[in-house]
């Protein structure tokens, strides 16, 4: 053993003695112009591709091999988020240079490097288009997030996100500016790293119409940066996968450290919390209350973070583990997921780098009944004034809907410059997910009859989709004036999708319960679908004296379809940025004035079955399988357009104020609508595509940000997210209004924004012959519909408070606002007919109906006389409350939310003053509460729900849907 | 060398351009669907048949019974625990708004059934058959199912409260009185195209029924004396375990929304016997009250009695009671009774016939129809729907309604 301990010595020591003669060190400090040292700051020399990071100090040394410091001159750079990168040139002559830096506060982040087409970045300063960033990593300081949702809601100016329900992993809905055309979904494309990804909201066997979002898996802390082009002006070389705007999101990659010698920065996060509810259902609203109250728990969250990160001038890595358990606030609503991620980066030669990222997630989520239906916790209680009527309540907790999901999201990019001006890149992206979903109602238990000696159903949704980039980049200079930067580029998406579902019942033992023991097979049945995109694109950028900029591009974009012609189409963009804070005609304390214009067009193209007059499925039954209908498409389906054309400024002040403007106004045509057939025609099974929307949209997005004072033990920092939104549909060629939500409240029709609620008023109450009010036909209403307001607010916005005091603490607080906005209350009046409304039930009693539902006591007051005028009053108050009088539950909804609201304390001071910072390099600690509170007029428990999920057209609908929670976090954080 | 270099940048763009509009059709074909025209084929006719088929099962027992619930065989009452559905109680009311889910659903379904049967037809007359049984099956089917689609379009649907008839393929509002010629036209073009006895015999009693709910009598008894005979085998929609009947579902022993008329237990008490053919349970009410509902379709892949040879005699009685066609009404309907081992009348009038209909066709949608026809009277306020409403999607989606 002891022959073995001193070669094992040498070998560890003598590449550090090797090194120590043959190496050129590189040291300083880096601060800000306060004084304070910089943790994390990149100091580096990129001609050498040689770098390290500060430490707890702000120090930074770094060797560079002797064989490359020849006694030249580089440039040796510093960046740090948040501020102005800095450089200067040192010689390598010697052994060593020690150069600090002081850095200026960057609060335009003029510096951060934003992406601007599908194969284009250039700094925010110049960028000719509005992007906007979200600096994930520096949220993830002073708060804690449970996914990616959380990370973009609210802090993306011109962008709302709400999501469906209060279940964990519910879907959510992005709304982006004026909401896109008419065809679609609305949502926006999302890449990771470069990997487009699956936006699905799953449904499967269906928990009353909420899904899952795939999206949900991915881990937050994992998450650097996320940018979003958020319109065509700005995201046409995406081609028709951006039309809703795009989302780029990048994950964390290993730092520059002096190499492979140095310690890797270890990276450890614990976080304990709870969820609990928001609203609290009251007795005046709803007779079983308590019943309603009494389901809900407070939900314990755990969660471990570990990561590491480090890097050499050859390899960079970055790699974490996640594990993390969370409950929900109904019972049966839980997630266990665990995440683990590896990113390298590599240069084995000198102008080609290889990128390969990986992330394998394994993710367990439990889903609550809580909708509209039988099974639910939500449903038994409060639409029934005799709570658990449907099913009993010991029966409800046997129900079990886990769905368990294998994702593995990867992808590997190779960027090589042959010649110095010549960048080509290569990628390959792939999200591999697999979701398989077990409902389980026992034997032995009654829920309603439908289900009888048990049920399992089973449903299991396999996808993968392959992305694939190839694009070659030159840079030239044109009469030594203009720089001019030509790229071509390739863009393909495959995508597999394949479900097979199976339900069976009459299960004669508990014991077991694979299908296998199933007395009957009720229900099954396969889906399969392979759809590609392939798009071409060239872009054109010119740069003039730096102080002008201007792109020009063009993509082609094909898609499949069968059985036609492959349907094609051309997208163009131009965008033109001029910097006026160059010219000498501004004051000095603007530091940055940038007007901007784009112009680009995007869109979508149809299905790939859409052009197909009419498809038939196999549906089997007493008769066997026959052919019936399952899709209606139509021959003559062409690609839809969208136009944009924004324009705004960027400006930052006094090095303490930035303030940055867009307006934008889109221009849908040829928008691809699904009209509704009339039922006789017997093609109704989908809607059937045509080309003949027209809608326009604009609006405004602002952002302020500013600095009041920062020293070193305080500072403030203020944001405020101003956005205004209007759209119009402006056309629907031969398609009559389309009605669609709970009783068609909502519609799409010509004059009318999208999805705008819009509904007869009513008029007053209607009489039976003995004068008594009429509730069997209801109250009288007005013929003709009414506009009442829009599922979608117009102006929104947030304000962000980041104020440090007395050096270490770190106070974050968060709020979002919605102006003009309506929600339909269905939940009330639905629950009024069975009784569960007490204002309801006194007007039944008084007016005499008889018709009080089960369970319902009759009050004290007295009954009115039919045809008196306190009758006829109160009548005439009950027509309001009637539960047929759908614009009276149509409410308004406005609210401010107090989203995120963090205290914490960074103990890097104290571990420096026990000199212990050898071995913990960082230590923070904070509380975060989310939804803190919500203040609104609405009546029902949210507002930001909707009971029909985060897809399809009708939005803001109430309908016994779970609330979103409050969650509180206890967070430690250990950086080593 | 920058010639080169730019030639080296464009060309694999040239190549990309014209490759990309074979690579996106080249995809995976589907499975789970097929092209309209590939099922225009003697080898899919069957499959095709089947189609019409399993619509036909799903809309058949579903408009059945809605109809009996606005009828007055059925009620929808919340005191019974399993019972959820609002749009139930305003059918058992007969105040249906015109989107009520339940009724816009079972138009739309409705609509389908009329399609496939018509595309059936259609697509049989663009294939050269080979076999001519396929083409008997095609043309049977296709005309026998359409006729029953405008059958039910005109006896279970309604523009307005006392309006009843319906829509086809977007077309302007057909009154009951067109609709059932038109059924009877169907019923007629499916017995000629079938040699089969039993198969001319179901048109016939379909044709009988169409006739009778229009009040043509006469016609009526001419078409019901070539129906269905003592011992032919129901006339049924057939369901499975995957495909249910919907009186099992929301009116059955799968769960209980919608209960009977409790005299159908009057019946039962008067007659014990009478269990042989009304087949009821019974179920406590929150309310500590008792109600009734069906048994006759006891299992989720009961078929339901969409015709039957006692149907078929107690129509001729009746139409014999009324003076049209020969033999003897009573001896009809103590027939249909000895099926069930229970005693003979000794007489038999309209009234008491109609008593024997309501029995006989417990449950089978045909109770709306004889109230709406005045045989028997109306139950509910004389401003009430009568008819299920033409949904509101047919009135918004139909330019000509």
């Amino acid at each position: 053993m002891k022959k073995l301990i001193l070669p094992l010595l040498l070998i560890l020591v003598l590449p550090s003695l090797i090194m120590g003669q043959n190496t050129f060190r590189v040291m300083g400090k880096v601060t800000d112009a306060r004084g304070e040292q910089l943790i994390g700051a990149n100091v580096y020399i990129k001609a050498l591709n040689v770098g390290a990071a500060t430490d707890v100090e702000g120090k930074y040394s770094f060797e560079v091999p002797r064989d490359m410091a020849t006694g030249q001159t580089v440039a040796l750079t510093v960046s740090f988020v948040g501020y102005k990168s800095k450089s200067t040139t040192i010689t390598l002559t010697g052994n060593s240079i020690s150069q600090d830096f002081v850095l200026d506060e960057d609060i335009f982040q003029s510096e951060a490097v934003v992406v601007t087409g599908i194969a284009s970045k250039t700094s925010k300063a110049v960028a000719e288009v509005s992007v906007a960033r979200v600096a994930a990593a520096d949220l993830q300081q002073v708060n804690a997030y449970g996914g990616l949702s959380q990370l973009i809601g609210g802090k993306v100016s011109g962008v709302q996100l709400q999501t469906s329900s209060g279940n964990i992993g519910s879907g959510w809905r992005f709304w982006v500016r004026g909401g896109g055309g008419l065809n679609g979904d609305g949502q926006p494309t999302i890449y990771v790293d470069g990997v487009r990804m699956d936006n699905a909201e799953v449904v499967g066997y269906a928990a009353g119409g909420q899904g899952t979002s795939l999206l949900t898996n991915l881990n937050a802390n994992d998450i650097d940066k996320i940018e979003f082009l958020k319109g065509p002006a700005a995201a046409s070389m995406y081609g028709v996968n951006g039309s809703n705007g795009v989302v780029l999101i990048t994950t964390k990659a290993g730092k520059l450290t002096a190499g492979l010698t140095q310690a890797m920065s270890i990276d450890y996060r614990f976080n304990y919390g709870y969820n609990e509810k928001v609203y609290t259902y009251s007795k005046d609203d709803y007779v079983s209350a308590d019943d309603a109250n009494r389901q809900f728990r407070v939900g314990p969250i755990r969660e471990h973070f570990l990561s590491a990160a480090g890097g050499s001038p050859t390899l960079r890595y970055y790699t974490s583990f996640e594990t993390r358990d969370e409950t929900g606030i109904m019972p049966m609503s839980a997630q266990t997921r665990n995440s683990v991620r590896l990113n390298l980066t590599t240069f084995p030669t000198e102008g080609l780098s290889i990128k390969v990222n990986s992330n394998y997630i394994n993710n367990k989520i439990d889903r609550p009944s809580n909708d509209n239906i039988i099974y639910g916790f939500l449903g038994n209680t409060i639409f029934r004034a005799v709570s658990f009527g449907w099913v009993k309540e010991a029966d409800l907790y046997t129900i079990e809907d886990g769905a368990t999901i294998n994702q593995f999201i990867g992808s590997a990019n190779i960027t090589y410059r042959p010649i110095s001006d010549l960048e080509i890149v290569a990628g390959i992206g792939v999200d591999n997910s697999d979701y398989y979903q077990q409902r389980y109602f026992p034997p032995g238990r009654n829920f309603g009859g439908l289900i009888q000696r048990g049920q399992k159903s089973v449903f299991d949704r396999k996808n993968k989709q392959f992305t694939y980039d190839l694009n070659a980049s030159y840079n030239f200079n044109l009469f030594d004036m203009i720089d001019i930067r030509s790229t071509v580029g390739s863009q393909i998406f495959n995508r597999t999708w394949r479900t097979t579902f199976y339900q069976g019942e009459q299960f004669n033992s508990d014991l077991i319960t694979n299908m296998g023991a199933a007395g009957v097979i009720t229900g099954y049945g396969e889906g399969f679908q392979n759809e590609k995109q392939a798009g071409i694109f060239t872009e054109h950028s010119l740069s003039y004296m730096n102080q002008y900029f201007l792109t020009l591009g063009l993509r082609k974009d094909y898609a499949s379809t069968i059985g036609e012609e492959a349907p094609s189409i051309i997208y163009p963009k131009a965008s033109f940025a001029i910097r006026l804070d160059k010219y000498d005609f501004l004051p000095e304390f603007v530091n940055l004035l940038k007007l901007r214009v784009a112009y680009g067009e995007s869109g979508f193209l149809p299905g790939s079955q859409d052009a197909i007059p009419l498809l038939w499925r196999a549906e089997t039954g007493g008769y066997g399988a026959g052919a019936v209908l399952s899709a209606i498409g139509n021959t003559a389906i062409e690609p839809e357009r969208i136009k944009e054309l924004e324009f705004g400024f960027d400006t930052e002040l006094f090095s303490n104020v930035s303030l940055e403007f867009t307006y934008y106004s889109q221009n849908a045509l040829n928008s691809i609508v699904g009209l509704v057939n009339a039922p006789s025609t017997g093609k109704t099974i989908t809607a059937q595509p045509y080309n003949v929307g027209k809608l326009e949209n604009s609006g405004f997005e602002t952002l302020l940000q500013y600095t009041p004072f920062n020293t070193v033990d305080y500072s403030l920092n203020l944001s405020l997210i101003w956005n205004y939104q209007q759209n119009k549909v402006t056309d629907m060629g031969i398609a009559p209004p389309q009605y669609f939500g709970f009783n068609s409240v909502q519609t799409i029709q010509n004059g009318f924004p999208k999805a705008q609620y819009y509904v007869q008023k009513v008029t007053g109450p209607r009489y039976s012959a003995n004068g008594k009010y009429d509730h069997t036909n209801g109250p009288l209403k007005t013929t003709e519909r009414y506009d009442m307001g829009s599922p979608v607010p117009d102006h929104t916005g947030s304000f962000t408070v980041n104020f440090k005091f007395l050096k270490n603490f770190t106070f974050y607080g968060f709020a979002e606002w919605a102006l003009n906005y309506k929600v339909y209350n269905y939940t009330q009046p639905f629950s009024a007919r069975f009784g569960n409304f007490p204002e309801y039930n006194k007007y039944m009693w008084i007016l005499g109906l008889n018709e009080l539902a089960t369970g319902v006591a009759p009050t004290s007051l007295p009954q009115l006389t039919p045809g008196t005028d306190a009758y006829k009053q109160a009548a005439e108050e009950f027509a309001l409350l009637d539960w047929r009088n759908y614009a009276g539950w149509i409410q308004d909804a406005d609210y401010i939310i107090i989203r995120e609201v963090s205290l914490s304390y960074d103990f890097t001071d104290l571990l420096r003053e026990f000199d212990v910072n050898t071995y913990l390099k960082g230590l923070q600690a904070g509380i975060s509460v989310r939804n803190l509170a919500r203040i609104t007029q609405y009546t029902g428990p949210d507002v930001e729900f909707n009971s029909t999920g985060g897809r399809g057209n009708a939005r803001a609908m109430d309908f016994a849907t779970l609330q979103t929670p409050r969650t509180v976090n206890f967070w430690l954080r250990i950086g080593i | 060398m920058k010639k080169i270099k730019y030639l080296l940048f464009v060309l694999p763009l040239f190549v990309f351009i014209s490759a990309c509009e074979d690579y996106i059709t080249d995809v995976d074909p589907l499975i789970d669907v097929v092209q309209d025209n590939l099922l225009t084929s003697e080898s899919q006719t069957e499959f095709v048949v089947r189609g019409v088929q399993q619509r036909f099962s799903i809309v058949a027992s579903q408009i059945a019974c809605q109809m009996d619930l606005l009828s007055d065989q059925m009620h929808y009452t919340s005191d019974i625990a399993s019972a959820s559905f609002p749009s139930f109680e305003e059918i058992d009311k007969g105040a249906i708004v015109i989107n009520n889910a339940t009724t816009t659903q079972t138009y739309r379904q409705l609509g389908e059934l009329r399609f496939f049967a018509d595309d059936l037809v259609k697509r049989a007359g663009q294939i050269t058959f080979s076999n001519t049984s396929l083409q008997t099956l095609a043309l049977y089917n296709g005309n026998l199912y359409g006729g029953i689609a405008r059958y039910w379009l005109a006896t279970a649907f309604g523009l307005n409260q006392n309006e009843p008839g319906g829509t086809i393929d977007a077309g302007p509002f057909i009154p009951a009185a067109t609709l059932l010629d038109q059924a009877v036209e169907k019923f007629n073009a499916a017995a000629n195209a079938t040699t089969d006895a039993l198969s001319k015999r179901i048109a016939n009693s379909l044709i009988a029924k169409a006739y009778l709910a229009k009040g043509a009598y006469a016609q009526a008894a001419a078409a019901a004396a070539n129906g269905m005979t003592s011992g032919d085998a129901n006339f049924n929609a057939l369901n499975s375990d995957v495909s249910n009947i919907y009186y099992w579902g929301f009116a059955g022993a799968g769960r209980v929304q919608i209960a009977v008329a409790n005299r159908f237990n009057d019946y039962i008490t008067a007659d014990p016997k009478e269990v042989a053919r009304i087949k009821i349970n019974s179920v406590v009410g929150v309310s500590k009250a008792t109600y009734y509902w069906q048994l006759k379709y006891p299992e989720k892949g009961s078929a339901f009695v969409m015709m039957t040879w006692k149907e078929n005699n107690l129509m001729r009685a009746e139409l014999i009671l009324r003076g049209n066609g020969t033999g003897n009404a009573l001896d009809l309907v103590n027939a249909v009774r000895a099926s069930y081992s229970l005693n003979n009348l000794t007489t038999i009038d309209l009234a008491g016939l109609m008593v024997e209909r309501d029995k006989e066709m417990f449950v089978q949608g045909t109770r709306l129809i004889d109230q709406n026809r005045g045989a028997v009277p109306w139950h509910l306020a004389a401003t009430t729907w009568r008819y299920l409403p033409i949904s509101e999607t047919e009135r918004l989606n139909n330019p000509n309604l």
